[in-house]
């Protein structure tokens, strides 16, 4: 008789008890599956977020003249300079916001995870009132390329013509964003000033020292600026998200404990419930060796099941938390699978579920004294 | 009367009878235990936010705005005038208007947690403001006084800005201001502000425009005429709320967003644990078997089976909500939390985690679901065993 016939015939003694520790171990899977990768789009933000890229911002909140353009430029380390303002504006109704940036097409070679084609950045220039969208705004309000499309910002209405489409691989859920020319906002604006330089330095390990020099270069202006590595800056915004590394990680000690718990208990109760079995096969001639493997395989057989079970839930639920996540910032970037290194965690925790539940069982029958065992049966 | 008795009697045979299946039983109460003190946390984390977000609000407050937060929101110098002198407007004994005009910024500082920058708000008040709310307090120091770039600091934030003690300064674009004082206001989100006055405020920033004008209103009942009042004036173009009202519409997103994990975390916890009450359940009436057996045998009826196999299973279950109330309390004893609150401007907000009745009963019922769950599937299981074959030895 194969271990394996064996393994089937006590876990199917009691199937009711099988299947619910199956289930409840699911769901314990489930959770670490999801709660791993709420984690890692957190993470990810920070670590994903170019290490060689600076968000310089005015120190106050206010704007800055982009006339600091060429002196950042200047500054020794840097590579390429994109700059943005801002324009709030809404589409027919205040409660459809849409921020538009005012740049130029070097937003698209320093911003590298927007996605739009050669076309469209072609249109943008020739065409002064270009409108460049995201995907999911152009879907949201049904605009196609060549529409004409109007927004209002406060009394003023701005119209656009709308030249192409950008994506964000990185974060299908990104918020509501749109690129045009700052010429066309800044010359009816006429304010001079952008919200954000952000630049691409030469040499990432000297992102701090070059955020300085520039900082260094506009401290005593009316506007000084704050440059931050976009790692720093992202991660500040990620840490504000609430303590949310702190509540997952108790709560996944929580789940794992309970998890530990039902599956420590049910081996040991199967193992006790056949104390009698394992003294006849022992009586056979099994060896201590081959018994402890089969308590531990039937205990990774449970294992391995919610896992795969729990992990596969986790996988098609997250696809929407992973959207519900994108939504809350642009910063967070979110893939909405399972990464490799979750499932492969997650095996490992069941691994590790496995050891623990098994080990007490598995000793407490090495140490049977057989005679004693089929004692009680008779 | 009789079916009492019986109900009565056979749960206390299966209740002396936990102690031998105890490592069974405790699969129930941990299981229930872990999810009550998930949800209870993480209910505690939704509530405690939803209540600094709204607690220092009141009815008798209304805040007008220019726009649709008061981060983006801009009110003229002149409009703030026609504003408090608007009727349903109270009055201090010498005839001043009781109300604030105010104007926001915000200033990047190191938090000392993280050691990374963080934006907090400076808000800038009017002459008026502690007439306008007396809730806010001196912890230390003394207050700013208007005109010499002075700033008090919430005592919400004064520990992230572990360098802000009394003396040390802080920078703002005319140079350095000196923090004066730590304040209080029994909670809420203006205990993460820092406060100074708005004249100073806007000539550093070169601003000539109010964000906000808050009032007193002579009664709560007054609001209607005050508001009206505003909304005929052609020359403003303002709205006027209850403070309450905007600052529990403001909070709705992220209040929304910490109900719903915590309640669905609570809910995947729950699911879990009914498959784990269903294994110590199901496990009970066999190791019961023979007793049930014997109690049908002796004249029993189904009910008292049942009765006691589900009220075990609540038993069980209760004593895992204590378990795990008790350990969310310990857990969650003075911890404090913070996060961003939009505001049109990100918003950092500190505060701390409440536990209520109603947040204990919610993990009650929570827990007692689950029990009920594994109880009622087991107890139809054991109404099953047969007289003949459950008196067999086994």
């Amino acid at each position: 008789m194969s271990l394996w016939t064996l393994i089937r015939a006590e876990l199917w003694r009691r199937p009711e008890r099988t299947i619910f520790t199956i289930a409840s171990l699911a769901v314990g899977f489930l959770l670490f599956g999801l709660l791993q990768s709420v984690n890692a789009a957190f993470g990810a933000a920070v670590a994903r977020s170019h290490a060689d890229r600076l968000m310089i911002t005015e120190r106050f909140g206010g704007s800055m003249p982009l006339a600091y353009l060429s002196r950042i430029e200047r500054v020794p380390g840097v590579a390429q300079v994109a700059w943005f303002a801002l324009l709030i504006a809404h589409y027919r109704d205040v409660k459809q916001p849409l921020m538009v940036l005012a740049t130029t097409p070097a937003f698209f070679s320093v911003l590298e995870e927007y996605k739009t084609p050669a076309v469209a950045v072609n249109r943008l220039i020739s065409t002064r009132t270009g409108l460049i969208v995201l995907d999911t705004v152009a879907k949201r309000f049904g605009w196609k390329v060549g529409d004409q499309v109007g927004l209002l910002d406060g009394p003023r209405v701005w119209t656009f013509d709308i030249v192409g489409i950008v994506t964000c691989p990185s974060n299908p859920a990104h918020p509501a964003f749109a690129v045009t020319n700052y010429a066309y906002v800044d010359a009816i604006r006429a304010s001079g000033t952008v919200a954000y330089f952000v630049v691409r330095v030469a040499d990432s390990r000297r992102a701090v020292y070059v955020a300085r020099s520039i900082d260094r270069l506009f401290a005593n202006s009316s506007a000084p600026t704050h440059s931050q590595q976009e790692s720093e800056f992202s991660g500040s915004a990620v840490a504000e998200m609430g303590d949310a590394r702190r509540l997952t990680d108790s709560v996944m000690i929580a789940v794992f404990f309970a998890m530990l718990f039902v599956t420590c208990n049910v081996v040991f109760e199967s193992v006790r419930e056949r104390t009698a079995e394992f003294a006849v096969l022992r009586t056979l001639g099994y060896s201590d060796t081959r018994v402890l493997v089969l308590i531990g395989l039937e205990a990774l057989t449970l294992c391995l099941s919610g896992a795969a079970i729990g992990l596969a839930v986790a996988e098609v639920a997250f696809h929407f938390v992973g959207q519900a996540i994108g939504q809350l910032s642009s910063w967070i970037s979110t893939t909405n699978v399972l990464s490799a290194g979750i499932i492969l965690s997650g095996l490992g925790l069941a691994l590790a579920l496995t050891f623990v539940a098994a080990a007490i069982p598995a000793w407490s029958v090495k140490r049977l004294d057989i005679v004693e065992a089929l004692r009680v049966r008779a | 009367m009789n079916d009492l008795k019986q109900i009565a009697a056979a749960t206390t045979v299966a209740l002396e009878t936990v102690p031998r299946r105890l490592g069974t039983s405790l699969v129930i109460v941990i299981g229930t235990a872990t999810t009550v003190a998930v949800l209870i946390s993480a209910l505690a984390i939704a509530t405690g936010f939803t209540r600094a977000a709204t607690k220092t609000s009141s009815p008798d407050r209304a805040i007008v705005l220019g726009g649709l937060n008061e981060a983006s929101s801009s009110i003229s110098r002149a409009a703030v005038k026609t504003i408090m002198d608007a009727p349903g407007v109270a009055h201090t004994a010498t005839g001043e208007p009781i109300a604030s005009a105010e104007t926001l910024e915000s200033i990047p500082l190191t938090d000392s947690r993280t050691g990374l920058d963080a934006w907090f708000t400076v808000r800038g008040v009017g002459s008026q403001a502690l007439a306008l709310r007396p809730e806010i307090h001196l912890v230390r120091g003394r207050f700013f006084v208007p005109g010499r770039r002075e700033v008090i600091v919430g005592r919400g934030i004064e520990e992230r800005l572990g360098r802000l003690r009394l003396g040390s300064h802080i920078a703002l674009p005319d140079g350095d201001w000196e923090v004066v004082g730590t304040f209080a206001t029994g909670g809420g989100t203006r205990e993460s502000e820092i406060l100074t006055d708005a004249s100073s405020l806007m000539s550093t920033y070169h601003s000539s425009e109010f964000n906000s004008v808050t009032v007193r209103l002579v009664s709560p009942s007054d609001f209607a005429r005050f508001s009206a009042a505003l909304a005929s004036n052609p020359i403003l173009s303002v709205t006027a709320q209850r403070e309450d009202e905007y600052y529990t519409r403001m909070s709705r997103p992220i209040s929304r967003l910490l109900e719903t994990t915590a309640y669905g975390l609570g809910s995947i916890m729950a699911f879990g644990a009914v498959f784990g009450a269903l294994n110590t359940m199901f496990s009970a009436v066999r190791a019961r078997r023979t007793e049930i057996a014997t109690l049908r045998a002796i004249g029993f009826g189904g009910s008292a089976v049942i009765a006691s196999v589900v009220i075990e299973a609540l038993v069980l279950g209760f004593a895992g909500a204590l378990l795990g109330a008790l350990a969310a309390w310990l857990l969650l004893e003075g911890a404090t939390v913070s996060t961003v609150m939009a505001t049109g401007t990100l918003l950092n907000i500190t505060f701390g985690v409440e536990v209520g009745p109603k947040i204990l009963l919610t993990g009650a019922l929570f827990a007692l679901g689950i029990a009920a769950a594994g109880g009622i599937f087991a107890a139809k299981q054991a109404l099953r065993i047969s007289i003949a074959a459950g008196m067999q030895e086994t």
